[in-house]
């Protein structure tokens, strides 16, 4: 879900730069000041998280955990994966800055969907179910904007986006058990981190 | 049956270069006002991405590659090895587009490889890999505090300035924390383990870690406010840092007439 610099067309580009500034904007409104701290610190933790393999039968994967970050930091959400995709790119070079808005816009707006995934039904649902559908819903939605990104910057990767869903697929499936599993073991321990 | 052994869990690219600095030695860069290294990365970034001649961004990359191997700043390895994270959606890339891409194609290894994929995906790495290098030539040397400067003076929001220190801080403090429970947990775990246990276990580490950042934020808010520190102020750190002189705008000067050329001539 993250794209490298140099496969992204300058018009897609520019799109994704002026969406990432909105968003990143609204976030820092949405954020009080002396919420900061505690946007930062989840934001490391959802960064290392983001790192740690999970194995998966013979094989690990690399989770991003887009839809926690809806659900415990909401707007905020967004200059969170900013700093996250900016501290990628200046001090690892994975990514880059041309990329950056965009890359921002794609895990912002899914990060987004799953906070709302997760708020949109209320009491409804079981919080166990609301939490799949976060985790769930935010790779979908990820990953609908990346094909999205790819298709409008040149006709010649449109050939390849069915693999990347059929890779993306099964992630959501896994994202979506681990963010239950996760949500159930906060709910047990600080259920005031979801409220907040 | 003996326990698995113990595998560090985190895999931060920098791991083995040392997070954050990544330059070995202390080069002229370092005096350098951050802000007109930012902007020089910037420039010639978008250059690269503009490009699209195969010749330019491959042979920017590998100016960049022996310069950096030139100037001792690191070894090959070590730019080989923070190269290799990069190439990973490039992989991807080689392995579709040559067979995706319509157009001309040549069989080899019994298979139809399109040459206009090839030329993409090849055009797709060079850039990549260009700008990772041009990033590790000008902002390696800087570190957090470096860029937490360049924002700061860039006059971006004193809230996503805080945000970048914070994070950054609380990333390299952290790391061998949560790499620590987290090995901890898979020495607990049994082989016999099911797959339900497993994910369980590394759940319960990664909450865990979320409720103690939470608790810990309280305590930085709370000591925040003792010292009397606003974050929306826009009052920040005072870094003690060069301040932008004639070699600056020489600088950011030489890199946007590098860009220009790279735009007309790439």
């Amino acid at each position: 879900m993250h794209i490298s610099e140099g496969v992204l067309s300058v018009p897609v580009l520019t799109i994704g730069w002026v969406a990432a500034a909105g968003g990143v904007a609204w976030g820092l409104r949405k954020l009080s000041p002396e919420k900061i701290p505690h946007v930062a610190l989840i934001a490391a933790v959802l960064f290392l998280a983001a790192l740690v393999r999970f194995p998966i039968g013979p094989a690990s994967i690399h989770l991003t955990l887009l839809g926690l970050a809806g659900v415990l930091l909401g707007w905020p959400a967004v200059p969170a994966l900013f700093i996250a995709l900016m501290l990628q790119a200046v001090l690892f070079q994975f990514g880059g800055l041309v990329s950056l808005g965009a890359n921002t816009t794609i895990m912002g707006a899914a990060a987004l969907s799953g906070g709302l995934a997760f708020r949109l039904f209320g009491t409804r649902l079981s919080i166990m179910l609301r939490a799949f559908a976060a985790g769930f819903a935010a790779v979908v939605v990820g990953t609908i904007l990346l094909c999205a990104a790819l298709w409008f910057s040149s006709a010649d990767f449109r050939g390849a986006l069915p693999l990347i869903v059929a890779t993306q697929l099964p992630l959501a499936l896994i994202e979506g058990v681990l963010t239950t599993l996760i949500v159930g073991f906060v709910v047990r321990s600080m259920p005031r981190l979801l409220a907040s | 049956m003996a326990p698995p052994p113990p595998s560090v869990d985190i895999s931060l690219p920098a791991a083995a270069a040392g997070y954050p600095q990544f330059s070995e030695r202390k080069t002229q860069r370092h005096w350098r006002d951050a802000r007109a290294l930012l902007l020089s990365a910037a420039t010639v970034s978008i250059a690269l991405v503009m490009a699209r001649s195969l010749w330019l961004p491959w042979l920017t990359a590998l100016l960049l590659f022996i310069a950096l191997i030139w100037q001792g700043r690191s070894a090959a390895k070590n730019v080989c090895r923070r190269l290799l994270p990069v190439n990973g959606f490039m992989l991807f890339l080689w392995v579709s587009l040559p067979f995706t891409v319509a157009g001309e194609s040549v069989h080899w290894l019994g298979l139809d490889w399109s040459l206009a994929g090839l030329r993409l995906a090849a055009l797709s790495t060079g850039k990549a890999n260009a700008i990772a290098l041009v990033f590790m030539a000008l902002l390696g040397p800087l570190g957090i505090h470096g860029i937490a400067q360049a924002l700061m003076r860039l006059k971006v929001s004193p809230k996503l300035t805080w945000l970048f220190l914070l994070t950054a801080g609380t990333i390299h403090r952290l790391r061998d924390h949560f790499a620590t429970a987290l090995r901890a947990m898979r020495l607990r775990l049994t082989p016999e383990a099911t797959l339900r246990q497993r994910w369980g276990g590394y759940a319960a580490v990664m909450a865990r870690a979320f409720v103690q950042s939470a608790l810990r934020a309280e305590t930085v808010q709370k000591a925040m406010r003792c010292r009397g520190i606003d974050p929306a102020s826009g009052a920040l750190p005072n870094f003690d840092a060069k301040r932008w002189d004639g070699a600056d705008s020489a600088l950011v000067g030489v890199t946007l007439a590098l860009a220009v050329a790279m735009a007309v001539f790439g």
